[in-house]
């Protein structure tokens, strides 16, 4: 098992996702809380559109990924609030457009474009040191941003308009939490891809909800749920030679099943 | 006349082109209790929530302390709100001492328990909140404005969906703490027994001011048929005679 430890890029990986599945449940428990899974689907897939838009323009990819999702993000909620529009139904709409205006920039786009698949699906085993430094900075910082508006995110999600009447700035406090979550799940998919950044969001989030009535205690579980499914999907991986995102995936999702089955009357 | 810690001049609100409430005029001394009385639709929360600054006005001015709602700031500290109902996701797991952390980070546990004690709810710090009773959660949010130390409480028909004997029991320990803490109240109800029981002023409304003070004056039979509907038959009680 200590083995492949030796190789380096176990090393990075293993880092990586161990920092990646521990941060991101952190920020996990308030999407699944405050029921904003689709929302952070739709960024995900909005980067799909920002990098093809990159390409075109001959932009630097992270920047203008990243300007790309948060401005979908923003668009989004400015949609909510200027409609009566249900929020899923917005997100939808949103969704759609990335997806088409993301295929038309493709179109436009002569030729393979590797970059937009190492998006799409990611590898976390390929990741040169510059990307574990960049995982731990990320990390690091979303860690601090989570702790420092921990309590006023709270306050909003309990009760708005009572959070707002004793003087917490509900439009600030989801403005900085958007745009944390944007940021995160973009600078996620480059390392492990769309759909393993989506699943450590939810996945470890929604194990932890099936077993405790305690915030404090659904968001200390959904971190070492997602530490731990990184660690053991590495390895699985290594087991049986198969896709490590995969597996990092199929393993939080065997806790959420025995969540289901733990989950207290 | 006393401190004037609320003050109302000809406040309009609309929505979508719609009055909501067409120019109230109030003012609200320091230690009073102010009810706004009126029939369903007639603009009582609405007003509530102007007052708080939660909702935009067309016209008219809106102080605290001085202060217009707008640029309130810090004095937002000195307000308590007591929402009617707590209507929160049920998906939200979420203990008693963490709703109260959540504002108060720095309150001891044993501040905690005193406080959930004075709103007659003791024993419930570390209950999940969506275990709790209707009643009992509006008392956690009674302790929790009292943990804040407020000047300034607002109520919105806070025992919507209590029974009889609790929203009475509710109202005495609103009253009791008003006393202690020398709270200033405001709070919306249609229940005119409550008025009469707990208010020193109180406010009619139908969209537009209809009466505003102490309630043996300004609630006379006429004044609450104009409130409640000409339909409204007036009974008085023979020991509640003048």
């Amino acid at each position: 098992m200590m083995d492949i430890l030796q190789y380096p890029f176990f090393q990075r990986a293993l880092i990586a996702a161990v920092l990646l599945g521990f941060s991101l449940p952190l920020i996990g428990v308030f999407v699944v809380t405050r029921r904003l899974s689709f929302f952070s689907e739709a960024v995900a897939h909005s980067a799909f559109t920002g990098l093809a838009l990159s390409a075109l323009l001959a932009t630097p990819a992270l920047p203008t990924v990243i300007s790309f999702a948060v401005l979908v993000a923003f668009a989004i909620v400015f949609t909510l609030h200027r409609t009566e529009i249900p929020s899923d139904t917005v997100i939808g709409v949103y969704l759609a457009l990335c997806a088409g205006a993301g295929i038309l920039l493709l179109g436009i786009l002569q030729g393979y474009q590797p970059s937009l698949f190492q998006f799409l699906f990611g590898d976390i085993l390929a990741l040169a040191w510059e990307d574990v430094w960049l995982v731990v900075v990320m990390c690091a910082g979303s860690i601090l941003a989570m702790l420092a508006m921990w309590n006023a995110l709270l306050r909003v999600s309990v009760h708005r308009e009572m959070a707002m009447a004793m003087g917490t700035s509900a439009a600030r406090v989801d403005v900085m939490f958007l745009v944390l979550l944007a940021v995160m799940v973009t600078l996620s998919l480059k390392l492990i891809g769309i759909v393993l950044a989506s699943a450590m969001l939810l996945i470890p989030a929604a194990a932890a909800r099936n077993l405790t009535y305690s915030f404090r205690t659904m968001a200390v579980a959904a971190c070492l749920i997602g530490g731990l499914s990184s660690v053991l999907g590495l390895y699985a991986s290594y087991w049986f030679g198969t896709a490590s995102g995969s597996a990092i995936i199929l393993t939080a999702a065997v806790f959420f099943i025995l969540s289901v089955f733990a989950r207290r009357a | 006349m006393g401190e004037v810690v609320v003050e109302l001049k000809d406040v309009t609100v609309e929505l979508g082109g719609t009055r909501l409430i067409e120019g109230i005029t109030m003012q609200v001394e320091r230690g009073s209790t102010v009810a706004i009385i009126g029939p369903n639709g007639a603009g009582k929360t609405t007003l509530l929530r102007a007052v708080l600054g939660l909702v935009p006005i067309a016209s008219g001015t809106i102080t605290l302390f001085g202060t217009p709602i707008g640029q309130l700031g810090d004095l937002r500290k000195r307000l308590g709100y007591v929402p009617q109902r707590l209507e929160y996701d049920r998906y939200l797991p979420l203990t008693v001492r963490e709703m109260l952390h959540a504002y108060l980070p720095s309150v001891s546990s044993a501040r905690m328990e005193q406080a959930l004690r004075e709103a007659g709810v003791h024993q419930l710090l570390n209950h999940p909140i969506g275990k709790l009773s209707g009643g009992q959660l509006q008392r956690v949010v009674i302790a929790l404005n009292l943990l804040r130390e407020p000047e300034i409480l607002f109520l919105d028909e806070p025992a919507t969906g209590v029974d009889i004997e609790g929203e009475s029991r509710f109202y005495d320990i609103i009253e009791r703490l008003r006393q202690e803490h020398h709270l200033t109240v405001v709070l919306v109800s249609h229940d005119l027994s409550v008025v009469t029981r707990y208010a020193t002023q109180v406010l009619c409304i139908n969209r537009r001011l209809l009466c505003f003070g102490p309630p043996a004056e300004a609630l006379d039979a006429e004044m609450i048929r104009l409130v409640y509907g000409h339909d409204t038959t007036v009974y008085t009680h023979r020991e509640h005679q003048p």
